[in-house]
């Protein structure tokens, strides 16, 4: 072609698209996905998540809150990652974790809070080289195959067969199956894997799964290889736990022949992936991936123990385990108390509900060093949990896309399942054991007090008011501020169990060591026995809310102070 | 034994991962069909009323994991099963070789009284899809080896031979619950020991 025909050429092309401007749509060749009328656009949630139906085209306020107050942590959270060693951040990454982490950067995030960097500059090129090793001798690969094939189908990236990203959780399961030959690929590890790549690249992921099984503090390689040992060490803990801290329900369950497995396998065995709703589930990685795998068992309780008064009216296995597992789909279920919601207080009081056990796990985190030899779960039975943990949940609620199946989203719905469970229980009806704590006492004065306060601190993002200070309603959400404020009480009651430890299940040693977190300095219990786990429960007659007020208004003052 | 007060069968459905297990329940159960379901972790179970010979039972169907290794959880899973379908997908031989193992490890871990006489119903799914791997003839042969197991050829995408094979599924498994006093060394229902003992055993308690 010469010149003349090359400017030929462009000079039609030129007109050809200054004449498709001038003409308008009359006529126009639009391909589907060029126009705001394209479905997908509609139906998926931030989370890249497709939805059956579209998504409600308004936005709610509240939801409006949450992307403010997310925008208004990034900044923060900008300045921590910058200073990840510096004490600053050590002293608040965990209060700020448990509040949530802005979505935008959960990607670095996440890569800091597993030491990515460190472990991927130590074995350069070792990812390249198990790809191509599993491309020569992968057993796998039929396996991991049929399971890329429908993990996330429903998700933007993961929905076409064979896209970049479904290429991707091939490469990183069948590299790693070669890599830790010892579990190679276990059912599960999609999941994992998955939502890791959601916010990291290939080769972080890659090394993001070796961190969470590999590393003490997650331990998930006990969970996958042959014979689950970690996962019957669990089901033991789990049942203990529900024992102790759940007798009812523990004998509900025992009755109707209900096996804890059936629904907690499912929750172990991926943290929660596919089983609560999305945009819950990123805030319990967020804290898993902080405090590690005792978040895990704490969230088990946490929930049934929300919706204990529901499991109780269930009289057969079949209705107790679809309503266990149904919990992200249920869709009418969240709806018929989304009005709840528009109380507040129902929010927050969810939120303290969580936080309680979150607490408490994060408070035994710090533990890491009794750890293998030693499941505990302290639970702080009484009033205060920590305060930011609150924001677990209640964050959540402020979302408002509604969530089908496993995906996302949120919240005010998610939320409102947790909390009017508890709620409308302690009202109506004081038999709710008393760790629902001062609610039952206080009746409709804490719900005024406490609404307000949710009120408040939806505003503020996410919990960390101070409740006003009418009657006991403080203190049902009240705490202290942090996880490490936690040992306050006088005279925890101890309540210890034997689990046989199982010599198996210890994980392959880490090729680093952990510590992400900044405050496993803090070690509240100091009981070495081995083989047990310690629950602790705060005498009720403790409500301290004197000495919650003052942590928490210190809590309190810093985060609008920040936000500004 | 027909005193059973509400009869309930329990089936469990064992297979390679793929074959269709999830995909069969939830044919028989819901009527649906979809391309998307998830791998099964653990297990999972739906349960149906059905008729079988006028009388009214339930059948709770358990689907299980395929991947080899979650067999070890068998156990917690297939204790007082009445029946066990055996899956596998006629277009993948290697899902046809897993029979055996799959048959042998259910025995060992669910260990019925009567190894020998527990029922068991093959099928053989995906007959939509092309090209067949295994014909009929040689699934037929493998369920001759094994005390006439009944074989049922089933699409759980078309819906094809779905209902009749969980028809002679529950037959099976209700005929061997009436024929024997227990399939497993369980208490008879009828046992009552004092008068104070009621049979609903303390439900009294979570009101």
């Amino acid at each position: 072609m010469n010149e003349d025909d090359l400017l030929k050429r462009s000079a039609e092309e030129r007109e050809k698209i200054f004449k498709r401007y001038e003409q308008g749509r009359d006529g126009a060749q639009i391909d589907p996905w060029e126009d705001p009328g394209f479905e997908v656009y509609h139906a998926t949630d931030r989370y890249g998540f497709i939805h059956d139906k579209r998504l409600p085209s308004k936005v709610d306020p509240q939801e409006t809150k949450k992307v403010q107050i997310e925008i208004e942590r990034q900044r923060k959270w900008l300045k921590m990652i910058k200073n990840w060693d510096s004490t600053n951040t050590k002293e608040k990454l965990a209060s700020r974790v448990y509040k949530g982490i802005p979505n935008s950067l959960r990607s670095d995030v996440w890569c800091k809070l597993l030491q990515i960097e460190i472990i991927k500059k130590e074995n350069k090129g070792k990812y390249a080289e198990m790809m191509k090793l599993a491309r020569k001798y992968s057993t796998d690969a039929r396996q991991i195959d049929s399971d890329v094939n429908r993990q996330f189908r429903e998700h933007l990236h993961y929905r076409e067969r064979y896209s970049i990203k479904q290429l991707s959780l091939f490469n990183v399961l069948t590299a790693y199956a070669m890599y830790n030959s010892e579990v190679g690929y276990c059912q599960g590890m999609s999941g994992l894997a998955g939502v890791l790549l959601m916010y990291m690249d290939e080769e972080d992921a890659f090394w993001a799964v070796h961190v969470l099984l590999t590393d003490p503090k997650y331990a998930m390689h006990g969970l996958y290889k042959e014979g689950f040992p970690k996962l019957t060490r669990f089901l033991a803990h789990h049942d203990r736990i529900l024992m102790k801290l759940l007798p009812k329900v523990k004998k509900h369950f025992d009755r109707h022949g209900l096996d804890a497995i059936l629904y907690s396998l499912k929750w172990f065995f991926v943290c929660f992936i596919e089983r609560v709703p999305f945009s819950l589930c990123l805030r319990i990685w967020d804290i898993y991936l902080l405090d590690g795998e005792r978040v895990i068992t704490a969230m088990a309780y946490t929930i049934l123990k929300l919706h204990k008064r529901n499991l109780l009216k269930l009289n057969d296995m079949d209705s107790i385990v679809n309503y266990i597992q149904d919990l992200p789909q249920r869709k009418n279920f969240l709806l018929d108390h989304l009005v709840y919601s528009k109380n507040l207080l129902l929010n927050r009081l969810s939120g303290s509900e969580t936080n309680k056990i979150v607490t408490l796990v994060s408070e035994t985190a710090k533990e890491a060093a009794e750890k293998d030899k030693e499941c505990q779960l302290s639970v702080n039975d009484s009033v205060g949990f920590t305060d930011d943990a609150s924001s677990l949940l209640d964050c959540e609620h402020t979302g408002s896309r509604r969530s089908l199946a496993d995906t996302s989203v949120t919240s005010t719905a998610d939320l409102s399942v947790f909390s009017t469970v508890t709620r409308s229980q302690a009202h109506e009806n004081s038999l709710d054991t008393h760790s629902n704590m001062s609610d039952n006492s206080v009746g409709g004065a804490s719900s005024v007090g406490s609404g307000m306060g949710a009120m408040t601190s939806s505003m503020i993002g996410g919990g960390s008011l101070p409740r006003g200070s009418s009657g006991g309603a403080g203190s049902v959400i009240s705490s202290h501020s942090t996880p490490r404020a936690t040992p306050h009480n006088p005279s925890p009651d101890v309540l210890r169990i034997f689990v046989p430890y199982s010599p198996f299940d210890t994980p392959v040693v880490s090729p680093h060591g952990n510590g992400t977190c900044g405050d496993q300095q803090r070690a509240p219990c100091n009981f070495l026995e081995t083989n047990k786990i310690r629950i602790r429960i705060d005498t009720d007659e403790l409500p301290t809310p004197l000495v919650e007020h003052g942590q928490i208004k210190s809590f309190h003052l810093e985060s609008p102070v920040d936000l500004k | 034994m027909a005193s059973r007060k509400k009869t309930l069968l329990k089936v469990i459905i064992l297979g390679d991962s793929s074959v269709g297990k999830t995909s069969l329940m939830n044919q028989y159960v819901n009527r649906k069909f979809t391309n998307q379901y998830k791998a099964t972790i653990g297990a999972d179970f739906l349960t149906k009323e059905l008729t079988v010979d006028d009388r009214t039972v339930t059948m709770q169907i358990w689907d299980t994991a395929g991947q080899e290794r979650f067999q070890s959880l068998g156990v917690a899973f297939y204790r007082g099963a009445d029946c066990c379908v055996l899956v596998f997908d006629v277009t993948a031989p290697n899902t046809f070789k897993s029979l055996d193992s799959w048959r042998d490890e259910f025995l060992i871990q669910a260990s019925p009284r009567e190894p020998e006489n527990f029922p068991f119903v093959l099928l053989g799914n995906k007959v939509d899809l092309e090209p067949r791997a295994i014909s009929s003839k040689r699934a037929q042969q493998w369920c001759q080896s094994k005390n006439n197991i009944p074989y049922f050829e089933t699409s759980a995408k078309e819906g094809l031979n779905v209902e009749q094979a969980f028809m002679a599924i529950a037959k099976n498994a209700l005929a061997q619950q009436n024929s024997t006093v227990d399939l497993y060394n369980e208490f008879p229902d009828q046992i009552k020991l004092t008068n104070t003992q009621k049979p609903s055993g303390g439900s009294g308690c979570c009101q």
